[in-house]
């Protein structure tokens, strides 16, 4: 069941009503029912996948409470629930590709390729709750949480519907907190649901109206690269940029907003990302979730920036290599996480003599111009590697990126070739609309520094009506679904 | 506080419910603009007009494919009968969309006889995508009384055409929750909208399902199949089919005749399935007009009217229509409905296939220009505007039809401009005399004569807002024809 489905639309206000209907002790066994069934709703076995994580997880948050003295009964209990977790993630989700790099070697090496036999589906969803759940194993064992004793408590940290397919990647020390509390805290906030409903709208018109408009026109370029020149590729590769900004951040808008409904508070997922200076604050504004997850369980045990320059370096391209494949089965998403692992070393080590040098030519570097240089090379350099991240293959990216440098051709723009890659006239004006808006939106997240739900929840009722009806309407009348349209699913729900 | 605290609760519901509902008055007004209007194009649905008609006022129904739409003129049977009647096809009509069409038919009408084409037991599955589509929107998606729950007749036929076309790539099954509501599928038109789709097509006030097509195409008689009637096996499919009409016609107290409207473009299947309905039909001991046997009576010709294999044109349909017409005269016994105002729309009508008939005298005069605007100064509903520029010669034909408007000799010398609304002069315009004038001719035509900057006279028709039309600066009689019901500019011509 995806967010932007009629099924959802029916689902989640149901959900919502019998939530607040029923006594506050029950509740949390009610969205334990909801968040299987949603899931049940793609796969109906995988569901047995996050029965598993869940009872190792819960298994050994117990286990390591239990050998709170033993420090190596601890790490053993920690290396297992690991290995069982991760040995799924990687039975499911990279095996073919292991298999494939096996072959491939073997192939040069004029040996038989290996047949695994298995043609699996990857389980919607598998990354973002097995690094949930991993989350809560480090938690108790590092002494930040205590185990839990209700298993349907924690079996609701990891099945949470609202992020359980696609993030925000929750920490026990908040959403766990949160379920154990829910019987004590107050039932039920007029303005936390409204708030919630416009967060979910704007997710909804980010990745209906926008996301999955956009999506034509860079699904058209890429498949038609023997045609495209300069100009066509260069505007796909920052229509891929708003493509997957706009899937995302608005599953995660839409996420946040129907937990903000149900009396959750998930954590912030993004925060202006294309406002970024550095790529270092890139990856402080997107997909925040994972960044601090990465950070908290990666690359502060491999040592962080305790051990030296060099070592620092080191585990950042580590760490951004894992995140690489954390994305997907493929060496294009290791190469784009490498690139990012490799601009963030770069700009560390280049940063403090740029600086000296704007000092030395005096460049005042507090200028909101050239706070918006700092941004435009940023968000070209998160663009480039982004084509990576699209590509189907090394080969294509490559071809992608030769061309939007060779083939120069600027008279597309103004002879119609532009909309021959899927998408008209009528189809890029709503587009500019909704980038219009969505900048707005933006502003407003960068300088008033809330959200957009709570910032239209703050206005007079008049400006939120009107604000929800042109969002609503926005999403019905120009949302990209309905029979004609196949609609694509969250970019994210594969990974 | 716990007052304070009510007010705002109660405050609160009240705006909860007040935001819904304009969230629906927006949303309705959106989706009439965005829904399908068409069954036959050119914005046209047929299910529209049977609910706008009077209840109950309708006495015969002709049901069927595009076969009846082209071949059927209500107005013919009216001008002959005083019958009301309607042309309830539907393009492609199949036949899961006439069971639902005969279910509509019921819900607002309870016409006395209702004819059925048999055209559709030629065929089980859809050969044309558009046609499933009209059949699929032709009717809306929610119950019109109460609450909205989605139409079960509907529905029905929505999942009888997505199994039909299971196979396509088309259809999917998993589409049905899209047909259903429909709004899935239509909100993509914002891509097409056209002025028709923010206000309704003005031939809504007189048309009753026909499509009459003036146009002639030289067709090959029908090929004569010599196939023995043991031959003549009707499909299980179809015989279900048949008895399932009959049982919704009589279940609500109609009778049922079957028709075959005739073409001649058919093939050996189905002309036995043609003739195995036909004799299926009459074992039951109902009536059937088997139009393919019956050109001796009906006298439809091969070379003037059909305009293509399958469908008989505007001529071929007012024979077919007069035939049943009198069909029914003899076998019914139906009210004279000429005199009752309750049954304008058919008077309209049948005004509107009177217009059609002189527009193509129009057009088609043997006598050339000349004849047209005489015609047009006769004409009803007609409105012509002549202009002169330059020296007639008063000789020349220009002049003789300028003297036969009334325009004597010397107003001619002086040039300028007329107005002559069903035959009566209403405005004359005089060059460099006079202030500009303006005419409203309806509410969608205007026109404004004025001087241009060279001392010409300059007309500008504003066809609702539709475009502007300028005269010519060509020296001669310059004559525009306009037709007030068929809201369009019929003829425009210099005669020099």
């Amino acid at each position: 069941m995806s967010f932007n489905s009629l099924q959802f639309l029916i689902f989640f206000p149901i959900v919502a009503l019998i939530f607040y209907i029923l006594p506050k002790k029950v509740r949390y066994i009610w969205l334990l029912v909801a968040s299987y069934y949603f899931y049940m709703c793609w796969n109906v076995a995988y569901a047995g996948l996050i029965a598993i994580s869940t009872v190792v997880t819960f298994g050994s948050g117990l286990l390591l409470e239990k050998f709170n003295e033993d420090t190596g009964k601890k790490k053993l209990v920690v290396a297992g629930s690991f290995t069982i977790n991760l040995g799924i993630l990687f039975f499911f989700k990279y095996l073919d590709f292991f298999f494939e790099n096996i072959n491939s070697l073997l192939g040069i090496m004029k040996v038989r390729p290996i047949n695994n036999g298995l043609d699996l589906l990857l389980p919607v969803g598998i990354s973002f709750y097995t690094f949930q759940a991993l989350s809560y194993t480090m938690d108790v064992y590092r002494g930040e949480v205590k185990a839990m004793k209700n298993p349907f408590k924690y079996a609701l940290f990891v099945s949470f519907f609202p992020q359980l397919v696609a993030g925000p990647i929750e920490r026990s020390k908040n959403l766990l907190t949160q379920i154990e509390t829910l019987p004590e805290r107050k039932s039920w906030n007029y303005e936390r649901v409204l708030s919630g409903i416009y967060q979910m709208a704007f997710g909804m018109f980010m990745k209906m109206v926008i996301a999955d408009r956009v999506a034509i026109f860079v699904d058209g370029v890429y498949s038609r690269l023997h045609y495209a020149g300069t100009f066509e590729t260069v505007f796909a590769a920052l229509g891929f940029s708003l493509q997957i900004y706009c899937d995302f951040a608005g599953y995660s808008a839409i996420a946040i907003g129907a937990a903000r409904i149900l009396g959750f508070d998930l954590m912030e997922n993004f925060n202006t990302p294309y406002f970024a200076g550095s790529i270092g604050e890139f990856w402080r504004r997107w997909h925040i979730s994972l960044s601090t997850w990465f950070k908290d369980y990666l690359y502060i045990p491999l040592g962080g920036n305790r051990k030296g320059k060099l070592r620092k370096y080191i585990n950042l391209i580590i760490v951004f290599l894992v995140s690489g494949l954390w994305h997907g089965a493929s060496w294009t998403f290791v190469i784009w996480g490498g690139i990012h692992g490799l601009l963030q070393v770069i700009e560390d080590v280049i940063l403090p003599r740029l600086n000296a040098l704007y000092e030395k030519f005096g460049i005042n570097t507090k200028t909101e111009s050239f706070k918006l240089f700092r941004m435009i090379k940023t968000g070209i350099l998160v663009t480039l590697a982004w084509v990576f991240f699209k590509a189907d293959s090394l080969s294509q990216a490559i071809k992608f990126l030769t061309r939007m440098f060779t083939k120069w051709n600027p008279w597309v723009i103004f002879d119609g070739t532009f909309f021959k890659y899927g998408i008209n006239q009528i189809e890029f004006r709503i587009l500019i609309i909704g980038v219009v808006i969505l900048l707005l939106a933006d502003l407003i997240r960068y300088f008033k520094k809330e959200d957009i739900g709570v910032f239209i929840g703050r206005q007079n009722f008049l400006f939120r009506w009107i604000v929800l009806l042109t969002l609503i309407f926005m999403c019905i009348v120009f949302g990209k679904y309905g029979a004609d349209f196949d609609s694509a699913e969250f970019i994210y729900f594969k990974f | 506080m716990e007052q304070s605290n009510n007010y705002k609760t109660i405050m609160r519901i009240v705006g909860a419910v007040v935001f819904v509902l304009l969230f629906l008055i927006v949303y309705s007004k959106i989706y009439n603009v965005f829904r399908y209007k068409d069954t036959h194009g050119d914005y046209l649905s047929m299910p529209v007009i049977l609910k706008d008609l009077p209840k109950d006022s309708l006495d015969v129904a002709f049901v069927g494919s595009s076969h009846t739409v082209c071949g059927v003129l209500p107005a013919v049977i009216w001008e002959e009968t005083g019958i009301s009647s309607m042309n309830v096809g539907i393009s492609g009509m199949d036949k899961s969309t006439c069971i639902a069409t005969l279910n509509e038919l019921f819900k607002y009408q309870s016409p006395q006889v209702v004819l059925v084409d048999l055209y559709n037991v030629t065929f089980d599955e859809h050969a044309v995508e558009g046609n499933v589509v009209r059949a699929m929107f032709a009717y809306e998606p929610f119950e019109s009384k109460g609450l909205p729950v989605l139409d079960k007749d509907r529905m029905r036929l929505i999942d009888d055409e997505i199994r039909i076309n299971g196979d396509s790539d088309r259809y999917e099954l998993s589409d049905a929750d899209d047909y259903y509501l429909e709004w899935p599928i239509v909100h993509s038109r914002y891509q097409e909208l056209k002025a028709n789709d923010f206000r309704e097509n003005p031939r809504y006030e007189y048309w009753l399902g026909e499509e009459p097509v003036m146009r002639t195409s030289l067709i090959s008689p029908p090929e004569l199949y010599s196939i023995p009637p043991e031959a003549y096996i009707l499909s299980d499919e179809n015989k279900e089919y048949i008895d399932e009409v009959i049982r919704i016609v009589e279940s609500n107290g109609s009778q049922v005749v079957f028709t075959i409207i005739p073409y001649p473009d058919y093939s050996d299947k189905d002309f036995i399935q043609f003739m195995s309905a036909d004799s299926y039909i009459r074992g039951m001991g109902y009536n059937i007009i088997n139009g393919l046997f019956l050109q001796p009576d009906i006298g439809y010709s091969y070379d003037t009217d059909f305009f293509n294999g399958d469908h008989l044109n505007y001529w071929g349909a007012k024979k077919v229509s007069g035939y049943l017409a009198n069909y029914l005269m003899m076998f019914y016994e139906l009210e004279d409905h000429r005199d009752d105002p309750k049954y304008m729309r058919w008077e309209k009508n049948w005004e509107y296939m009177h217009q059609m008939d002189q527009k193509w005298d129009l057009q088609n005069d043997e006598n050339g220009a000349f004849g047209t605007v005489i015609r047009s100064s006769l004409g009803s509903n007609l409105c012509t505007i002549i202009k002169v520029t330059g020296d007639l010669s008063p000789e020349g034909s220009s002049s003789a039809i300028a003297y036969a408007f009334g325009i004597s000799e010397a107003d001619l010398a002086k040039g300028g401009a007329w107005i002559i609304d069903s035959g009566e002069k209403v405005a004359r315009y005089l060059p460099g005399k006079e202030e500009e004038i303006e005419y409203e001719v309806n509410k969608n035509l205007s026109v404004k004569i004025c001087d241009s900057k060279d001392d010409k006279t300059d007309i500008y028709f504003n066809l609702d807002r539709r475009n502007m039309i300028n005269s010519d600066d060509e020296s001669g009689l310059e004559i525009f024809v306009y037709d007030e019901v068929l809201d369009e500019m019929i003829y425009n011509g210099v005669i020099k």
